[in-house]
């Protein structure tokens, strides 16, 4: 225990006895030398006698400081201490209420905790492409079909997306996308793999750079465009072509 | 406390200091010390810097409170001063003091053979 309660009292010691409160207590010394050196005096000694005197009968200030330093480290980690003891003590004596404080505080706790997850990752933490905070999503909301407040996006007509494109000008690009899931064969077993639909400038207007290769752009999207390239993700890219630089260019099924 | 000297040790020097300041109204570190030595005719030649080890127990308790002042010369001094609480604890440590003296002494003239 005393052990535990040291440890306490060199981290405690640490905020208690602030610099203000030792630098007071060395003053408070210098003034008790002081005036036992005038008593010394008055009593007839020299002054370099009655300041040697004055420090016999004082003690040594270092160790003084030092035994005060430690002292307020130790009261006050002696009160905390039982503070602790005679919080556990009162609840042990009352289990219902423990039990049910403890209830409380968990579950309080891992809700919030939950809430907080759930905001950090979709509200708090930024998206990761540069200029993040100048993307924004826009929508369609189709009032015949799903509800019309629940912020859901529905999908815009190549039309309608071709209009906005046009006629936004307080976007700098407007690109599409659209979620879809793909099959992927050729090596090894077949897969679906989950993907999107995107217009010619998605990756400009994201500000993506690719590690091999390149990105869709405009002219891929344009009519008589080569529309059939794909950007793979990362992880894709690593979990089934092996992080190969050579799978640029090689046509997929 | 772990620091290895007597606690009743302790704890005398502090009901000194305690009575001190009951009975002399607010001192520096010095007085409470000087009195001391006075009242005790001398013959109690104290280290006069423990007297602040138990100030500092003192002020913790908050038995007694310390306040920045002038001192007789009209340097700096902190005057220390007995709360209520520590009028309070003076009344019944003295009391528990005069007990326990009263037994020790009377152990102590018990007559070898009983």
């Amino acid at each position: 225990m005393f052990s535990w309660m040291r440890i306490l009292g060199v981290k405690i010691r640490s905020w208690v006895s602030r610099r203000g409160e030792e630098d007071e207590f060395a003053r408070e010394l210098e003034e008790h030398l002081a005036l036992l050196t005038e008593e010394n005096i008055s009593r007839g000694m020299t002054v370099d006698e009655a300041r040697r005197m004055a420090r016999v009968r004082l003690g040594g200030t270092t160790q003084l400081r030092e035994i005060h330093r430690e002292q307020y480290g130790w009261l006050a980690a002696e009160t905390v201490w039982r503070d602790v003891r005679y919080a556990l003590r009162t609840l042990r004596k009352s289990p219902g209420f423990t039990l049910v404080c403890v209830l409380t505080l968990g579950l309080g706790i891992g809700a919030s905790t939950a809430i907080f997850s759930v905001v950090n990752g979709v509200l708090l933490r930024p998206l990761p492409y540069p200029n993040h905070e100048r993307l924004v999503r826009i929508g369609e909301r189709h009032p015949r079909n799903g509800c019309g407040l629940c912020g859901n996006f529905g999908n815009a007509t190549y039309a309608n997306f071709n209009d906005l494109e046009r006629a936004a000008n307080t976007v700098e690009n407007v690109s599409a996308f659209r979620e879809w899931s793909f099959n992927l064969t050729g090596d090894g077993e077949p897969e679906q793999v989950p993907g999107a639909l995107v217009s010619g400038n998605f990756f400009a207007a994201l500000g993506s750079k690719p590690v091999a290769g390149r990105m869709i752009t405009p002219e891929d999207d344009a009519p008589g465009g080569d529309n059939h390239i794909v950007v793979l993700s990362y992880t894709l890219w690593q979990r089934r072509f092996g992080a190969e630089r050579g799978v640029v260019g090689k046509t997929h099924g | 406390m772990a620091d290895g000297k007597s606690e009743i040790l302790q704890g005398t020097l502090d009901l000194m200091v305690l009575k001190t300041l009951a009975a002399m109204g607010p001192l520096h570190g010095y007085g409470i010390a000087r009195r001391i030595e006075q009242i005790s005719e001398e013959a109690l030649q104290i280290n006069q810097g423990t007297i602040y080890a138990s100030l500092v127990r003192l002020l913790q308790r908050g038995w007694i409170s310390g306040a920045w002042g002038a001192s007789e010369n009209n340097r700096k001094a902190k005057f220390y001063s007995i709360t209520r609480t520590g009028r309070k604890r003076l009344a019944s440590e003295a009391e528990n003091w005069e007990r326990i003296s009263g037994v020790i002494g009377r152990v102590l003239r018990i007559s070898e053979r009983g």
